[in-house]
């Protein structure tokens, strides 16, 4: 897996959900496919890369669209430190380890997005915010997560080993 | 200790970044202009795909609301007999108006039509990017619309695009009057959810359901852009302010032309 491929995913993949999925919303929430392939990226490769892949993702979206640049960034780069930390200690043969950790990436993301907003005096109703947006895009992600994680990890965990063993 | 001087950077970042810039950085501005267009076919594409397949599940809602166009087009027509006949009376008064020399409240407005490229990829915000920038003469704070009403304000400008927050995100207010009544005005705001909640500032102020609302001009935006329809009317006992639910005109899932106030200064 070469760097210039995970770009090209990166980039591709943004641009599809800035603009063709937004007219596929249901309920008004789209899936964050950005960070579903920072989860299976940072299960995969580790703390490394997920870290680097997650910054570059987030201030990418930041520049596009973000509202304030390094929000996404941040957030992202910490989500793909932390799950990349698990790499050695999981199971990754199964289709459960990438939706657990979507669910606990989704609900950090926000998490930290709030705190962040907090900070910067944009106060939102969290209770509202949970029950509207959090709990159906966790379930959105998980669900995307686990069919398209197979697919992923033949497509990138393969030419990986192939690297590896040589 | 990588992370820790990332993060502090970033950090950094966002203090300098907060409440949108006048102007944006050069290696932002070139991004931005290589990804314009190229969102803006996959939004087109996204657009086209969408016009196709929605009618097919919708075909009878369309159907019921094809028979309440009808009778809609019918009172229409009959209201459209009445107007032509004020029109008349109204081109004889604005030449006597030019004749006395009088100067309307309303100054020149240029529009500057553009299309929406991208949207914004999470659920918090309300934010989307247009296809044209400070080269069209868009400026930060300009105000947007569509044909149907109020949608936002510019938030940070490039060579070929422009970031637009919508007045239904959570960090927008616009300052708004009754338009049956102007001496009743008030603030609203968006919210997480995407709608419109706000209050009036008179408490004695007689707001019904299905008012109309328009822009007051005393906020950023200029007077006269219509905003909504009021949904609901709240009175809770121990607040002295009235609180509105308002419906906004514009259907912000479907948006795709915009047009930019574009002040003349």
């Amino acid at each position: 897996m070469n760097q210039l491929s995970i770009a090209v995913i990166l980039v591709f993949n943004l641009i599809l959900q800035t603009t063709i999925l937004q007219h596929f919303r249901i309920f008004g929430i789209i899936p964050n496919t950005t960070l579903i392939l920072l989860v299976v990226i940072a299960i995969l490769f580790g703390r490394k890369k997920g870290a680097v892949i997650g910054l570059i993702a987030g201030l990418l979206q930041d520049i596009l669209i973000g509202r304030i640049l390094g929000v996404n960034a941040l957030v992202y780069m910490l989500i793909g430190l932390g799950i990349g930390s698990f790499e050695n200690k999981i199971f990754k043969d199964h289709a459960v380890t990438p939706i657990f950790f979507t669910l606990l990436a989704t609900l950090s993301y926000h998490l930290m997005q709030y705190l962040i907003m907090y900070t910067v005096n944009d106060r939102v109703d969290i209770l509202l915010l949970f029950t509207k947006v959090i709990a159906i895009e966790a379930v959105y992600n998980s669900a995307i997560a686990g069919f398209a994680y197979g697919w992923i990890y033949n497509f990138l965990y393969h030419s990986k080993t192939k690297i590896k063993t040589r | 200790m990588i992370v820790t001087t990332v993060t502090i950077i970033l950090i950094i970042l966002m203090g300098i970044s907060l409440g949108g810039r006048m102007k944006v950085s050069s290696p932002e501005n070139v991004i931005g202009n290589i990804f314009t267009p190229i969102q803006k076919a996959f939004y087109k594409v996204g657009q086209a795909v969408e016009n196709t397949i929605t009618p097919i599940f919708r075909f009878k809602s369309i159907d019921r609301e094809n028979k309440e166009l009808k009778l809609e087009v019918e009172k229409l027509q009959k209201e459209v007999v009445q107007y032509k006949l004020m029109e008349d009376e109204l081109i004889e008064l604005k030449e006597l108006s030019k004749a006395l020399e009088y100067t309307s409240g309303y100054g020149q407005i240029s529009y500057t039509a553009a299309s929406v490229s991208a949207k914004d990829p999470g659920n918090w915000f309300n934010t989307f990017t247009i296809d044209k920038g400070s080269k069209h003469g868009i400026k930060k704070e300009d105000p947007v619309l569509n044909g149907s009403g109020l949608i936002g304000r510019v938030y940070e400008v490039g060579d070929n695009w422009a970031k637009i927050i919508t007045i239904i995100d959570n960090k927008s207010s616009v300052s708004f009057e009754v338009l049956r009544n102007n001496e009743y005005i008030g603030v609203i705001r968006g919210s997480v959810h995407a709608d419109l909640s706000g209050y009036l500032i008179d408490p004695q102020a007689e707001v019904l359901v299905g008012d109309k609302l328009i822009t007051s001009g005393l906020s950023t935006y200029p007077k006269g852009i219509l905003i909504g329809e009021v949904k609901e009317v709240v009175k809770k006992k121990d607040e002295l302010l009235k609180t509105i639910i308002v419906e906004p005109v514009v259907n912000f899932k479907k948006i795709d032309k915009v047009l930019v106030i574009v002040s003349d200064n």
